[in-house]
Parts: structure tokens; C-alpha cells; sequence
């Protein structure tokens, strides 16, 4: 395998220190009677839970404490007064002084010192700790909305495979937002040993996610420092890797962080890499440290597919008429298995698509949809088997933002590549409309929508430039549509808008690539606030060393109805 | 019998001009008038001027004049516009029409100014009424309605500062129906350098939407022909026009070279008692 060479740099930005709770709440909680501490708890290993899941108590005290009475609740963070009993302690169950007790299922290892399986919850949860006395100890992750599920603030939820571990092991400050931190899972262990780095889960990030082949894209990640003691300068190595599905890995960069590292330093890294080929690969960061006291987390990978995704999105249905659900219709480029794809919009909102068994064909047409039956009600003439129902469906935003979208549909691989995403404006789409990708890669509104059906083609141009109506009302949402028909079968070209005193006013589409005949539908917005009169729409278009501009008149009203 | 030759010829051409429907781009380009920038020579005397913005001739003078100009080469946008200018004393008067565009798209101007101006200065007022014909038609066929008529009035003066220095500004639309306007022309000075030779420079101006326009022109005379080149604006652009003299007769053409949008051409006739 020829080495691809690969640029690297590296930067650094120290982050703040974690927040820590009122002075009240640090008086109250956890409370001072206890000895005995939730150290970690693993509530969501990768993969399936069964089996994996422990929770780790440490005596901090002088004496040996007595575990028998001792309750483990877990707690259901969607309602009050959700605890249920998961553990209690035996007489004969007890904890030495510095040492740790684990309890947890059949699977963790090392083993644990009492086996249960806990069924602990993924959060916003908690887990309580019930002492015979009466006093108790909660530890709650993620965003919980009743105070007795956490004690302070209640601490991150970690990504899937990775424990809460409070650092340093016992500390106490009053807040579980404070005590705790996600990391690699140490049942029985320490949660902070002398020299130690680690990747912060979850934190590597590409950009832009899915590059073109043999151009730079970033891959970002966050490191911390979680030992106690100071790393020195170049003492960190940082290695990235790419594996391709045959299983060869070609190194792409090999470099050292220049700063000191204090304990508890986050540092952003952040890599300049190229891949040449199309297709995927998984690209992992390898943190390197002599007399490492603890090497997990050194370790992550993502995937990363280079060039075109599995597939392209080629129409939405964020507006449907009432009693049609919404849908995304997309197309295969290479054979894929729907099942288990994600579908995302802006706001975060995420469903999976739920399509056992299925396969789609290289260039076959599927749609996604909200309600399944409700479509195949709806459109009867549907082909039932290429279209599947996504769930929860992440509702589509109608109305446009600040930045001129009104919303981004993102569809995912089961492992999280990016299959393709789509950033669109509902300025110009009328009710029970959709957008669908034409031939030549625009964006156009469509009424009715067409749902497994391929783009419709654009009827031959009399003439270069054509706009649609000569008279625009964009005061009244109205879209401009213009066609063009370019000497080439492919070229860059842009629209652009200027006054009859040869001033530019607007640009109405950027510069991009275009097929030689197409057709642009301008946004209302591109016309707002332009006063009435006689204007010149402007195509300016080339092709290798070639290049043409194209003039047609535009009547713009300005005024509202 | 040469002259009245010409002076029958120009008459004929005029009378040609009004074949079509009578026109006038007022606001734009004529040969000696460098487009948006506004540069108005102080011996303009077709009445264009003080139906432009306001400021009137120097002279007294009786003329009709007549344009054709072709925006940006496109076949869809010319203008036509025919003028009288007449004065007396110290009594300027215009009056003209002008039509641009077609049947389609485009609009048609009748316009009137009047003012006073002797050696040292000059003041004007003009007044516009614009409609398109196609709004009417449209409305009558159940179409969108939209305003097809606009009606505005601005003014000018002229002011000459110190010998062979001459100061002018204008407004084309302090008023009009279809709401306020900012100035549309920068003011500007010009300067006599010498025997025919004449400078004459805009000043910077920004309207509404953050556009900054200046112009820099120079007109050489060589009777009978007068050379007239400038440039302004941005994207900058140049322009070129020659004229000549004779017998009363006065006949001009000129082209203005936008970087994009291409090539505008003007030609004019002016006969004048």
C-alpha cells in the first residue's frame, strides 16, 4: 500500500474548569454521614446492557463500614418517586477502609463482588444509594426535571460504552455535576491514577463530514488530562490511522501536543488530513504516553466516508396536504439495507428507519416517511415496498430561519455516516408542494409532490434565459423561476441582479456547477426590499476557458397585496 | 442651399423618429451624458437636461432634439425620446417624451421643466408622469393590478463658483407617487481647462443600499467635432462619444462599456434655430 501522505497540525485551547454547585447544596449533599460513596456506575455499555452494568461504592473512611441494610435504587427520571429496589446488602457484606465494593452483572470483569443484573436506565436517571439509618446519597445524569433524581446538578450523560466515575476517587464537592465525569469503565480499580490521557468520549468530529476524494478535511477530538499528576510538553503523542474495509491501515499523522498538561486539562485537537479514494474508512486517534497508569481511552475511531454517500435525497414533503403524512424520497447509489438508517432534522429531532429485511437497489428510488400507511392511503398507487416509515420522524420545519433555511433533513448510516444532507428554504414551496432534486442537481418546488417517481425533465428553452413570471411580486412570496439553456453540457454559472444603472443589487445564486440546460427557483427573499422598477437578470456562465453572460429584463414589484 | 439642405434632412429624420411611439429616457444616457453619473455639460441645449434634473442651459436657445439608445445591446430595451427646449431672457423651458422597452415590458415619460439661468447661475424645476402600457392591459385581462403610473417632480441649479468654474447638482425625484427618492445624480463641477477643453468631475454619493457612485469625464472641442470621454461608477465604467456641428445641425453618437452587461449605444440629432 503506497503511503498517502497526509499533513497534519495541531492546535490547543485549554478549556474552564467544571462548575461547582451553591454552597448550600454543597452542605447538603451528598451527606456527610455515609463513608461509603458511589465511585462509578456503567448504566449504558455498548452494545447490549445485559450482564455489563455494575455500580462501584469506595470507603473513604478509617473504619470498615457494613454494607448489610444497604439499598441500591434506580430511579426513573421521567416522574416522581420512581425508585425501585435493584440490590441490598447481606449481613457479611462489608467495605475495608480504601477499598472498593462492585456490584454488577455477570459479564463485568473483573468480576464483580456481588453479581446482579441491575437494569439500570440511560438517562435523565439516577441511581440512590439507602442506608439502614435512613440517610442517602443520588446520583443523577442528564437533564433532569424533579430535584430529588440528582444532588446539585445532576451529571452529564455519558456517550454509550462509557461510565460516571467520580474524580479523584471519594472527593466530595457537593454537586454530582462537579463529582463526576464520563470515562472509560475501571470496575474495582481507581478512577485516577498518576500519569493518564484520554480522548473525551464522543468528541471526535470531521469537517466537512463527508470530503471529496484527495481534498483536506479536519478530524477534531478532545483530550484531558486525568491523572494527577502535570504532563509536560511533547510528552503526548497523537497518531491518526485510517482502516479501510479490507483491513489495511495506512498512517496519515504523527504528532505531539506542545503544551502542558495540568490535571484536569481539556485540550482540542485538531487534525488537517486528505484521503485519495472514494469510499468508506475508519479513522482512529491513538493518544501515546510513556508510563501511562491507565491506556483506556487512548483510543477512538470514527467512520468516514469519502466522496458520494450510499445514497442522495431527491425530494422532501415538509408541507403535505392535510391527511399526508410527511416523507423524503431518496435514491440508491450503490445497494444498501434501509433498516436501522437514521433520519435527522436540524433541531436535533432523529428517527430510525424501520425497514427489516430490506434491500434497495443501486438507483432505485425509496421514500421515508412519517405515517407508512397513511402515504400508501394517501398515494394508493405507491410501490408499498419501497417505502418505510421512520420513527420517532423528526417533524420538518415550513418556515424559513435568520439563515434563509427552514430546515436540514440528514439521513445516516446505522453507524452514524453521513449518507447525505439537505439544507432547504420553504420560501418558494406552495402548500402540498414539495422539493425535489432536478437532473441537473437544483432544487425545485413541485406541487403535489412525486413520490417514486424520477425528476421530471425540463422541456427545451427558446432562448438562452428565461425568467418566469417577467413580472415578480416577491412582496407577495411569489418565486422567481428561472430556465437556462448553456452551450455546454456542464459549466459554473451564477445569477446575478442589477439595476438599469449597471449597478449589482443582488446576488440570486451563487457560483456552482450546473448541467447545460436548468432551472433555478429564486426565494422571494432575493427580490425583498428592492425598490419597484426595471432590472436586469444577469447568467454569467463558463466553461473551461470559456465564458458567457446572458441578459434578460426583470419587472420587480415591490409592493405588498 | 447646403445648409438648408441639412437642416431639411434633419427635419425629415426627426419626423422619422415620431413614426414610432414618441419617447424619452430622461433619467439615462444621452451622448454627451455619462449614465448614472449624472454629468450634464453646461452647454447642453436640447432641454434634456433640465428634464433630467432640473438645471437649465446657459444659453438661450431654440431646439428639438431626438435619441435612440440601446441599453446593454438587448433588443427588448431601447429608449426614444424626443425634446423641445426653447428660452428667453432668462426664461428656460423644456418640454418631451420619451418611450423605452416594448409593448411587454417597458414605460413611457412626458415630461416638462422650467427654470431661469444667465452667466452666473441657473435653477429649475422639472416634472415627470410615467405609466406602462402593459399595466393597463393587464389589469383589463384580470392580471395581478399593480401601480402603472408614477408622477415626480425634482430640481436643480447650476453655479459658476469662479471663472471657468462651474458647480451643478440635481435630484430627479424629490417628490414622487411612488414614494420618496434619494438624489439620483452626484452633484458635480466642472472646469474649463482651456480653448474647447473642459473637465468635469462628480462628486461621491451613497443612495440607499450602500452604492457609492463618482464620475470623472473630459470633453475636447475641435470645431465642428466635439470629443467627449469619461468614466464612473462601480463596476467601473467608460464611456465615448463624438459629435459635430454644422449649419444648425448637431448629431452625436456614443457608447458606454459596462464589464458585464455589455455594450450601451446612443445616437442623437438636435436641430436648433
Amino acid at each position: 500500500v503506497p503511503l498517502r501522505r497526509a499533513r497534519a497540525s495541531l492546535t490547543a485551547l485549554a478549556f474552564a474548569g467544571l462548575a461547582v454547585c451553591s454552597p448550600r447544596a454543597q452542605a447538603q449533599c451528598p451527606p456527610p454521614g455515609p463513608p461509603a460513596l458511589i465511585n462509578e456506575v456503567l448504566f449504558d455499555p455498548s452494545g447490549a446492557d445485559a450482564g455489563l452494568e455494575f455500580v462501584e461504592l469506595i470507603n473513604s473512611a478509617a473504619a470498615v463500614v457494613s454494607l448489610a441494610g444497604l439499598r441500591i435504587e434506580a430511579g426513573d427520571g421521567s416522574g416522581p418517586g420512581r425508585f425501585t429496589l435493584r440490590w441490598e446488602g447481606a449481613a457479611g457484606d462489608t467495605l475495608a477502609p480504601g477499598r472498593r465494593f462492585v456490584v454488577g452483572g455477570a459479564m463485568v470483569s473483573p468480576a464483580p463482588d456481588r453479581v446482579v443484573e441491575l437494569g439500570l436506565q440511560n438517562g435523565p436517571d439516577a441511581l440512590r444509594l439507602v442506608w439502614p439509618d435512613g440517610a442517602t446519597e443520588v446520583l443523577g445524569w442528564g437533564a433532569h426535571e424533579h430535584a430529588e433524581y440528582f444532588c446539585g446538578a445532576p451529571a452529564p450523560d455519558p456517550a454509550s460504552g462509557f461510565s460516571l466515575v467520580r474524580r479523584p476517587d471519594g472527593v466530595r464537592r457537593g454537586s454530582n455535576a462537579a463529582d463526576f465525569e464520563p470515562a472509560t469503565p475501571s470496575p474495582g480499580g481507581p478512577n485516577q491514577v498518576g500519569r493518564d490521557v484520554a480522548l473525551v468520549p464522543g468528541t471526535l468530529r470531521i469537517a466537512p463530514e463527508r470530503p471529496a476524494p484527495g481534498t483536506s478535511f479536519t478530524l477534531e477530538a478532545a483530550l484531558a488530562s486525568l491523572g494527577s499528576q502535570a504532563l509536560g510538553a511533547r510528552e503526548v503523542g497523537v497518531r491518526a490511522a485510517a482502516r479501510e474495509p479490507d483491513g489495511r491501515e495506512t498512517p496519515l499523522a504523527d504528532t505531539h501536543i506542545d503544551h502542558e498538561l495540568a490535571p484536569g486539562d481539556t485540550l482540542r485537537i485538531s487534525l488537517a488530513l486528505a484521503w485519495p479514494d472514494p469510499g468508506k474508512l475508519w479513522l482512529r486517534v491513538d493518544l501515546a504516553l510513556a508510563d501511562n497508569h491507565r491506556p483506556e481511552g487512548d483510543r477512538d475511531s470514527i467512520p468516514l466516508r469519502v466522496g458520494p454517500g450510499l445514497l442522495e435525497i431527491t425530494e422532501i414533503q415538509f408541507r403535505p396536504e392535510p391527511g399526508e403524512p410527511e416523507w423524503v424520497e431518496l435514491r440508491a447509489r450503490e445497494p444498501l439495507a434501509p433498516d436501522g438508517w437514521r433520519i435527522l432534522d436540524a433541531g436535533g429531532g432523529s428517527g430510525r428507519v424501520e425497514a427489516p429485511g430490506a434491500r434497495l437497489e443501486a438507483e432505485s428510488l425509496a421514500v421515508i416517511t412519517q405515517d407508512r400507511a397513511a402515504l400508501l392511503a394517501r398515494r394508493p398507487a405507491l410501490d408499498g415496498a419501497r417505502v418505510w416509515q421512520a420513527a420517532p420522524w423528526p417533524a420538518l420545519n415550513n418556515t424559513d430561519g435568520p439563515d434563509g433555511f427552514a430546515d436540514r433533513v440528514t439521513l445516516r448510516e446505522p453507524d452514524g455516516t453521513l449518507g447525505d444532507a439537505v439544507a432547504y428554504s420553504g420560501d418558494s414551496v406552495p402548500a402540498g408542494g414539495s422539493l425535489e432534486r432536478g437532473a441537473d442537481g437544483e432544487w425545485r418546488p413541485l406541487p403535489g409532490g412525486s413520490p417514486l417517481a424520477p425528476p421530471r425533465p425540463l422541456p427545451p428553452l427558446a432562448g438562452r434565459l428565461l425568467l418566469a413570471p417577467s413580472r415578480w411580486h416577491p412582496a407577495r412570496g411569489a418565486p422567481l423561476v428561472v430556465g437556462y439553456a448553456l452551450p455546454w453540457p456542464r459549466a459554473r454559472a451564477a445569477l446575478e441582479l442589477y439595476d438599469l444603472r449597471g449597478r449589482r443589487q443582488a446576488h440570486l445564486v451563487s457560483e456552482r456547477d450546473v448541467t447545460g440546460r436548468g432551472e433555478w427557483t429564486v426565494g422571494s427573499a432575493g427580490g425583498r426590499g428592492l425598490p419597484s422598477g426595471y432590472y436586469l437578470v444577469v447568467l454569467r456562465a463558463r466553461s473551461g476557458t470559456e465564458e458567457m453572460v446572458e441578459r434578460t429584463v426583470l419587472r420587480i414589484e415591490a409592493e405588498a397585496p | 442651399v447646403r445648409a438648408r439642405l441639412v437642416r431639411w434632412a434633419a427635419a425629415a429624420a426627426l419626423l422619422a423618429g415620431l413614426a414610432p411611439p414618441p419617447a424619452l429616457a430622461f433619467e439615462f444616457v444621452s451622448p454627451e451624458r455619462l449614465g448614472a453619473a449624472g454629468i450634464v455639460w453646461p452647454d447642453k441645449d436640447d432641454g434634456s437636461g433640465l428634464l433630467e434634473a432640473g438645471p437649465p442651459a446657459e444659453q438661450p436657445q431654440l431646439a428639438i432634439g431626438a435619441t435612440h439608445t440601446q441599453w446593454f445591446g438587448l433588443r427588448q430595451l431601447a429608449s426614444r425620446s424626443l425634446t423641445l427646449a426653447a428660452g428667453r431672457r432668462g426664461w428656460r423651458a423644456a418640454a418631451g417624451v420619451a418611450a423605452t422597452g416594448d409593448a411587454d415590458l417597458g414605460w413611457r415619460t412626458l415630461a416638462a421643466g422650467g427654470g431661469v439661468a444667465n452667466v452666473s447661475g441657473g435653477a429649475g424645476l422639472c416634472a415627470r408622469a410615467r405609466d406602462e402600457p402593459s399595466s393597463a392591459r393587464q389589469i383589463a385581462v384580470g392580471g395581478s393590478p399593480f401601480r402603472g403610473a408614477e408622477y415626480s417632480a425634482g430640481g436643480g441649479a447650476w453655479v459658476r463658483a469662479a471663472p471657468g468654474l462651474r458647480l451643478s447638482a440635481g435630484a430627479a425625484r424629490l417628490w414622487s407617487s411612488a414614494g420618496a427618492s434619494l438624489p439620483e445624480d452626484a452633484p458635480q463641477a466642472s472646469l474649463h481647462l482651456g480653448e474647447g477643453a473642459l473637465v468635469a468631475a462628480g462628486a461621491c454619493r451613497q443612495d440607499g443600499r450602500g452604492h457609492r457612485e463618482w464620475a470623472l469625464a473630459l470633453r475636447v472641442a475641435a470645431p465642428p467635432l466635439r470629443i467627449y470621454t469619461g468614466a464612473y461608477g462601480a463596476p467601473l465604467r467608460t464611456t465615448f462619444a463624438l459629435a459635430w456641428e454644422g449649419a444648425g445641425v448637431w448629431v452625436a453618437g456614443a457608447a458606454e462599456l459596462h464589464p458585464v452587461l455589455g455594450t450601451t449605444t446612443s445616437a442623437a440629432l438636435r436641430w436648433r434655430w
